[in-house]
């Protein structure tokens, strides 16, 4: 068996932007004609009580977007981060006013040098549209081959959005 | 004329975050072909998924020996396909995970197939082969939907297949992170198997040295994804059956490729 010996070669960051939060509302509730975000707080109680019938850590205060047709409220929104080994995927989940699950889209997803994902400093990088220069950003369609990446994160992420939503919604909170 | 725009979504499914995108010329047509293609690779994964009760494959392994369950066109086609990779491959390729390769039979032509099962321990387990075929159908149906024009691909999680347009893949690297480029890709497909520690396949011959990744290209993503797994048993990057499925392998550990 012949071995190619390689160099190691400069390992690039990688990017694809899929979607913006207005798309990404846009996309889970088509019907609606207009969102209304809202802060809303958990009641610590109840903080406490999702965190352990989900095991895992749950925030007290989420931005909402709630979607609206006519004066009918159709469903609500969550946008969110997970981060995974070496990825950080925003993704946002939809769930209906009957609590029901829409649909999710990923908005981006990152993959970077090993370690720097998990640095805050790298994270606020993504905060606006730069890309620092090792960072290809996905206009020349790139994609990556590999272990085949786990979605647990966002789907744990998924679950606590909609077990969030729907804590909100038993409290009133949804309008 | 606008030139087309690049339009690409991505959805947690297949167990992996799934990318599908296309060069648009007309939204409406490009949305609508993307809507129809996460509709069949749900539809796939519902038939496919070993994790979801009323799926075909959930179904046979819940069945009692000596039974037959009525099962969809998408479980026929890689059931059969298993069956064949099976028998060229002297036993190797094995969706029963060794639960009873022989155990299992398909019956009922196209039209009505049927799995049935000759022994209650036997297991079916798509993981090696259902996100290619899932890959090549969702691949399928973006097409259809873009009216033949397959200037579009589909990614599930590393497992891809590419139409009429360039695409450059880059190797994530498993160990540091990032990705380094590697192939441009065009009318074809390629996947990609990890073979480090705790990884269900090993690397036959190779186990030191590792973590490895073994990654085959072909014309089809069910038949990339399932030979990665015949490489990886065998340790040959020159398999006889990479070129009767027109592919070709890479066996990767980081840092170095081997032929």
């Amino acid at each position: 068996m012949a071995t190619v010996a390689a160099l190691p070669s400069p390992v690039p960051a990688f990017a694809v932007e899929y979607l913006t939060f207005d798309e990404a509302q846009a996309a889970l509730f088509p019907e609606a004609q207009r969102f209304e975000l809202v802060e809303l707080t958990l009641d610590d109680a109840i903080r406490q009580k999702l965190q352990a019938s989900l095991r895992m850590p749950v925030r007290s205060r989420w931005v909402v977007r709630v979607a609206r047709r006519s004066d009918q409220v159709v469903g609500a929104a969550v946008i969110d981060d997970v981060i995974g080994k070496f990825d950080r995927i925003t993704f946002a989940a939809g769930v209906g006013s009957d609590g029901a699950l829409r649909q999710v889209e990923i908005l981006a997803y990152r993959e970077s040098h090993g370690g720097e994902v998990r640095l805050q400093r790298w994270r606020s990088q993504f905060a606006g549209k730069t890309a620092a220069s090792t960072l290809r950003v996905g206009d020349d369609i790139a994609n990556i081959s590999g272990a085949t990446l786990s979605c647990q994160h966002v789907t744990d992420g998924v679950r606590r959005i909609v077990a969030v939503l729907d804590a909100f919604r038993k409290a009133g909170k949804l309008g | 004329m606008t030139p087309p725009r690049t339009l690409r979504r991505a959805r947690p499914a297949l167990g992996t975050i799934v990318e599908m995108g296309l060069h648009a010329d007309g939204d409406e047509r490009a949305e609508a072909a993307l809507r129809a293609a996460w509709c069949r690779l749900a539809e796939v994964e519902g038939a496919l998924s070993a994790f979801r009760s009323e799926s075909d494959v959930a179904r046979f392994n819940a069945a009692p020996a000596g039974s037959s369950v009525r099962i969809g066109g998408h479980a026929a086609a890689v059931l059969r396909f298993a069956m064949e990779l099976h028998e060229a491959s002297g036993g190797l390729f094995d969706v029963s995970l060794g639960t009873g390769p022989r155990a299992w039979s398909i019956t009922g032509g196209d039209s009505a197939p049927r799995a049935c099962k000759h022994s209650a321990s036997v297991r079916i387990d798509l993981g090696g082969v259902g996100k290619g075929y899932a890959v090549d159908r969702a691949f399928e149906a973006l097409t259809e939907g873009l009216g033949g024009d397959s200037t579009c691909w589909v990614n599930a999680g590393g497992d891809l297949r590419v139409g009429e347009v360039e695409v450059p893949i880059y190797l994530r690297d498993e160990h540091r992170g990032g990705a380094s480029p590697w192939l441009s890709l065009r009318e074809g497909a390629v996947a990609t198997s990890h073979l480090g520690f705790g990884a269900r396949a090993r690397l036959a011959g190779l186990a030191t040295g590792g973590p490895w990744h073994v990654s085959v290209a072909a014309p089809r993503c069910m038949w990339s994804d399932a030979l990665t797994k015949v490489v990886a048993l065998t340790g040959r990057a020159d398999h006889p059956l990479l070129a009767r499925h027109h592919a070709v392998a890479w066996i990767h550990s980081e840092g170095r490729a081997c032929h």
